[in-house]
């Protein structure tokens, strides 16, 4: 007798055919386990393990009505102006992380362009890639002044990183 | 980096007193806090503790904590009853990475102090509020209080 991928002409890969038999061999198991009674308790846990819980059903509630991701563009978060290591206050912890500038033994610190905040460029990268608002002042970074900004310096960078 | 600001917050929290009891319940990992508050003075909480719990997401501080009450321990407009979830929106959509575990609950505090009569969670509370029936507030709060917990602390047994 010919298997179903030779009757119709496809092949599947190994991965995809792995894993549709360990999902039947898991489906038997359950079949086999209401069959009997004794591990009623089992099926009820797996079933209940897969319903969202209210928290989460609010989060993706709240996630929704903001019309997808609010962080900013990639190319802002990397064009952001960095403070130059001499005028790092190297005294100062990142808001975010609580950690001296001067903790770091390469300080990478930015500075937002609207309201010129510091923070950590690593700690600031994060946030704004889910947030386009200032930890600090709650500005929109990237509003007003997102024309302003030299993009063309974060070619430039990553072009030194290319040929230094 | 979850793990650091979060010893750097307890550190913190140790040396300035700790005057909201503010502690991990996990020694190994900072992920499972609790707070027992005490209601503040002059309000209609004075006199009873309540148990804050708060769970620290993996990407803390770039998401907030959640953090509910006990379960029918505080009779709030803005706090479920039968699951303590509160209304907060510092804990929501104003949420900001600077913000620690005793700012959340000096704001939790607050909520107590002020509570909002627009977004309810306790329906009964909420509407006794916006109608300003204050005696009739005031009462049914008392009624939750003393049906449910008794003075000085009972509420941290109630689970």
């Amino acid at each position: 007798m010919s298997t179903y991928e030779e009757e119709h002409g496809t092949h599947e890969n190994n991965d995809a055919a792995t894993e549709r038999r360990d999902a039947r061999s898991q489906f038997q198991t359950l079949f086999q386990s209401i069959e009997n009674p004794q591990s009623d308790n089992y099926l009820i846990e797996l079933f209940a393990s897969m319903i969202i819980s209210p928290e989460l059903q609010e989060e993706w509630l709240n996630s929704g009505d903001s019309k997808g991701n609010k962080g900013c563009p990639q190319e802002f978060i990397d064009s952001l102006p960095r403070i130059p290591a001499e005028q790092i206050p190297l005294k100062e912890p990142c808001p975010i992380c609580y950690e001296k500038f001067g903790d770091d033994e390469y300080p990478l610190v930015a500075e937002l362009p609207h309201c010129h905040h510091k923070f950590d460029l690593q700690c600031i990268s994060l946030w704004l890639s889910k947030q386009n608002t200032c930890p600090l002042c709650r500005d929109a970074v990237n509003e007003k002044n997102f024309d302003d900004i030299d993009v063309s310096k974060a070619e430039l960078e990553e072009d030194w990183g290319m040929y230094g | 980096m979850n793990n650091s600001r979060l010893l750097k917050e307890w550190k913190q929290l140790i040396k300035s007193g700790n005057k909201y009891n503010i502690t991990p319940i996990t020694d190994e990992d900072l992920t499972h806090w609790q707070c027992i508050l005490q209601g503040p003075n002059k309000s209609l909480y004075q006199g009873f503790n309540f148990t804050l719990k708060i769970l620290i997401p993996i990407d803390y501080p770039m998401s907030p904590p959640q953090v509910k009450f006990i379960p029918n321990t505080m009779p709030h407009p803005n706090v479920d009853w039968n699951t303590g979830v509160l209304c907060l929106d510092v804990l929501k959509n104003m949420w900001s990475p600077i913000f620690n575990l005793q700012y959340i609950v000096e704001c939790v505090i607050r909520l107590l102090n002020e509570p909002n009569g627009d977004s309810p969670l306790n329906l009964e509370l909420g509407t006794l509020l916006r109608l300003g029936d204050h005696s009739g507030y005031n009462g049914l709060i008392k009624y939750y209080l003393h049906h449910h917990q008794s003075h000085h602390g009972d509420a941290n047994i109630i689970i």
